[in-house]
């Protein structure tokens, strides 16, 4: 027999709570590894601009356009424009260790259409509020660096 | 060797650029399967390519099965950059022909290890299309020996490709790998050679004869 009295109901709240689990999980540890951004160090190119520097820029300036176009998406109900978004930006935050972000981002990509644009409004608030931290980090180590 | 990096987010390409240039790698970065498939057309194009599954204009997916479908002794060596985890997307990016694949986001000790037996492969490659075409080369040098050659009854020069007659020896040694040494057969030596010896011989007792100032000596 079912623990919920609605097995529609009751599949929302297991998936609700599967994903704040998992979000908890993911964000309980540091917003962002800077160690995987520092050891691009090794690769910088003789005469090169600062490449960390450069990552960073990149990064604080394609979140924005990826979280507005998942806003977007949401508003429009778009659920492909939306997983694209949240693809592009899991990929970019791993690559920088930025590991929270990663992480809330494969949830919106894993979470099923019905679902979807219900969980999605509350994922992307958490993302902002990580971003913002992240962005105060990164502008620290960018300051230290040029 | 040349990498072709086919990745639509920024962030990524430049990441993956920077970590094979790093590596020593010549680094061609495109931002979409279109202008990745408009390198791997052309000629000298890059022996191995690290595409991205998910990219607009034409995935990874589509470039894996054009480049497959072009006869080449070295095919281009490919990677499959994927976020998709589930057996049945690895095996689907697999048949489409990608080499092998790597899951996003990605590690970057991975990803040099990965690239490590890729160049591997390709250099097994052309090794063995070199030796095939040396092998080619051969045998068209040995058809070129076979069948009928014109050959003078007298001389015995042959008659060649361009309808110029040419001594044998030199025919030979421009048609195969042969080389010559000259020197004189028995026979030969019986028939010619020992015939002129005896008659310079001969020539050589009767101008001893004649006086030393003679005009005759040198005739």
């Amino acid at each position: 027999m079912s623990d919920f009295p609605d097995n529609t109901d009751g599949k929302k709240r297991e998936y609700n709570r599967q994903s704040e689990s998992k979000v908890a999980n993911k964000t309980s540890f540091d917003d962002v590894d800077l160690a995987v951004l520092l050891g691009f160090a090794d690769m910088q190119g003789e005469d090169e601009p600062d490449l960390i520097v450069e990552l960073i820029d990149l990064y604080l300036a394609d979140f924005p356009q990826q979280l507005s176009i998942m806003k977007d998406s949401v508003s429009r109900a778009d659920e492909i424009s939306l997983k694209r978004a949240a693809h592009t930006l899991k990929g970019s935050s791993g690559n920088l260790g930025i590991n929270g972000i990663a992480a809330i981002c494969q949830l919106i990509e894993e979470t099923d259409s019905s679902q979807s644009f219900q969980n999605s409004n509350e994922l992307i608030n958490q993302m902002e509020e990580i971003f913002a931290r992240v962005r105060l980090i990164f502008l620290a180590e960018r300051q230290g660096r040029i | 060797m040349k990498i072709l990096i086919a990745e639509d987010d920024e962030i990524s390409r430049r990441v993956l650029q920077v970590t094979l240039a790093a590596e020593g790698y010549e680094v061609v970065a495109t931002e979409n399967g279109a202008a990745a498939w408009a390198i791997l057309e052309k000629d000298d194009s890059p022996n191995l390519a690290i595409l991205d599954w998910m990219m607009p204009e034409m995935d990874g997916l589509e470039v894996c099965r054009r480049a497959r479908q072009q006869p080449t002794p070295t095919p281009v060596y490919i990677i499959l950059l994927t976020a998709k985890a589930l057996k049945a997307d690895v095996v689907q990016g697999l048949d489409a022909g990608a080499n092998d694949y790597i899951l996003k986001p990605f590690n970057r000790d991975e990803l040099r290890a990965r690239v490590r037996v890729g160049k591997t492969v390709v250099n097994l490659q052309q090794n063995l299309a070199a030796q095939v075409k040396e092998l080619e080369n051969a045998l068209i040098q040995v058809k070129l020996l076979q069948g009928i050659l014109p050959i003078c009854s007298y001389c015995k020069d042959i008659r060649n490709d361009q309808n110029y007659w040419q001594q044998l020896d030199h025919y030979i040694t421009e048609h195969s790998e042969a080389q010559f040494s000259h020197s004189i057969c028995p026979t030969c030596y019986e028939s010619v050679v020992k015939k002129q010896l005896e008659k310079r011989a001969e020539k050589k007792l009767s101008n001893d004869k004649l006086p030393p100032n003679s005009n005759l000596r040198s005739i």
